[in-house]
């Protein structure tokens, strides 16, 4: 599922470059190990995405996802429903 | 190496020995409210969060001295054991005079009451809508709970409605948290607008007051008393470890017989109960700041200085005037700097770091006290001052 969620993933990575714009940040990373966001700018980073994708994501999801990848599909499936 | 030998290197690695020496400062009491001896020198201090300077108030300390010397030390069980002494009734009933509502429960902590009764008004169905910048005792509360969790901007009213209509279907489950000062900027939440909404979703609202306890109110019960909009609020949290002066936590609602909620309450059931020396204090702090309502006047006095000097110097203060008076800086290694400039000018205050403080930023964190003499005050401003020149 996670190669279908183009739109979401290409999203998330510019606004992992609005939050973070010195990293060269790819879909496969780790958001927090590689790419390095604090805790806060992960929170900040939902909060992006809850506006753009006029959804809402719950924290708890957010244990069970390391890479943006993992992250665009668990958007993915929010906007679906 | 093994789970705990790893954690230990990581964390060595992590936290510069500067970092780790400031974790270690220590504060030597000298039998006043707010003055200390901290790295060796007498300061005033000015981040305790003991807003009405009652840690050294006759009545308490006697009220204490009373109660360990006829009721021993420790009640050596929970509350739902032997743990309930008469002390812990009475505490319960003064709370319920104090904020005249039909409910009280007493806990060990603040963080306890907020664990427990997160925890206990909502399981797996549960939906929790939290304010961004709660306090970590509710986003654990809401981590055990179980429940689903959402949190709005803060202080943002249009956000929270904008989240609480699309999660109309399931409104009977929906608990909104919000606070009444946030701890680190010292701002309160717009809680009229905030319980406009709330009502008109049907849902649930919940508010920790534990900077406003005593210090927002015509009576000192907080943000709700000061707005208005008790009625509105299904359950106040608070902690006697502000202004009360001694320690515990507290839930109070209008709701008859919320208390019977007591038994989903992790928190309350498995953990031993305030000793009574505590309970007595606790108890009263409420006499004391119901009959000494000058306190109060006198903290909002020295919040005004403070805030108006620094915010006149220039400095990047909070959003609304407070007896917590945040300066924000940008460099983490400037504020490390500043604070030790503040000690040397004989004020100590609190250093907030990142990841502490948001956004990269750092913090040099006030709290004043109704016990702060104008003079004192004085003396905080010239540090700021001599700092910023
Ligand atoms: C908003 C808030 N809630 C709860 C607590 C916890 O209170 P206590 O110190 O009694 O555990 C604090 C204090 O640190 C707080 O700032």
């Amino acid at each position: 599922m996670s190669e279908l969620a183009v739109l979401e993933r290409d999203t998330i990575l510019r606004f992992v470059g609005e939050i973070a714009p010195d990293v060269k940040a790819s879909s496969k990373d780790d958001i927090q190990d590689t790419i390095g966001l604090s805790s806060i700018q992960v929170l900040e980073l939902i909060e992006m995405i809850e506006d753009e994708f006029d959804i809402l994501f719950p924290l708890n999801d957010l244990a069970d996802i390391r890479t943006v990848d993992e992250l665009a599909a668990a958007v993915k499936k929010l906007r679906d429903v | 190496m093994n789970l705990i030998e790893r954690r230990i290197a990581d964390n060595r690695a992590a936290f510069s020995d500067e970092e780790e020496s400031l974790f270690g400062v220590t504060i030597e009491p000298m039998g006043s409210p707010v003055l200390g001896r901290c790295q060796g020198r007498e300061v005033i201090l000015a981040g305790t969060n003991n807003y009405l300077g009652l840690t050294y108030h006759p009545e308490l300390m006697q009220a204490a001295e009373a109660a360990l010397h006829d009721h021993g030390t420790g009640t050596t069980g929970s509350r739902m054991a032997n743990g309930t002494l008469p002390h812990h009734v009475a505490l319960e009933d003064a709370l319920k005079k104090f904020y005249d509502a039909p409910s009280a429960l007493a806990f060990t902590t603040g963080f306890q009451a907020n664990l427990g009764v997160i925890a206990g008004l909502c399981d797996r169905d549960g939906v929790l809508l939290l304010d961004a910048d709660c306090h970590a005792s509710i986003y654990d509360g809401a981590a055990l709970s179980g429940a689903t969790v959402y949190r709005f901007r803060h202080n943002d009213v249009a956000d929270l409605e904008r989240k609480l209509k699309r999660l109309q279907d399931q409104a009977g489950n929906v608990l909104v948290i919000v606070e009444g000062i946030y701890s680190m900027l010292g701002d309160t939440a717009p809680l009229a607008e905030i319980c406009d909404v709330v009502q008109s979703y049907g849902v649930a609202l919940m508010v920790d007051e534990a900077h406003s306890f005593g210090v927002l109110g015509a009576t000192g019960r907080g943000l709700a008393q000061e707005c208005g909009v008790e009625d509105q609020v299904d359950v106040v949290v608070g902690t006697f470890s502000k202004s009360a002066a001694c320690v515990g936590g507290f839930c109070v609602s209008r709701k008859h017989d919320f208390s019977l909620l007591r038994r989903d309450m992790r928190a309350f059931v498995f953990s031993a109960s305030l000793p009574p020396s505590v309970v007595a204090t606790a108890t009263a702090a409420l006499g004391v700041m119901a009959a000494e309502p000058e306190r109060r006047k006198n903290l909002w006095h020295n919040a005004e200085r403070l805030y108006g000097a620094l915010a006149n110097m220039g400095l990047e203060v909070g959003p609304e005037i407070s007896p917590i008076v945040a300066v924000t800086l940008n460099d983490p290694e400037g504020a490390v700097t500043a604070w030790h400039g503040l000690l040397d000018k004989g004020v100590y205050v609190n250093l907030v770091v990142p990841p502490a403080a948001p956004d990269g930023k750092s913090l040099l964190r006030c709290s004043l006290s109704a016990a702060h003499t104008d003079e004192h005050v004085n003396q905080m401003i010239d540090a700021y001052r001599s700092i910023v020149a």
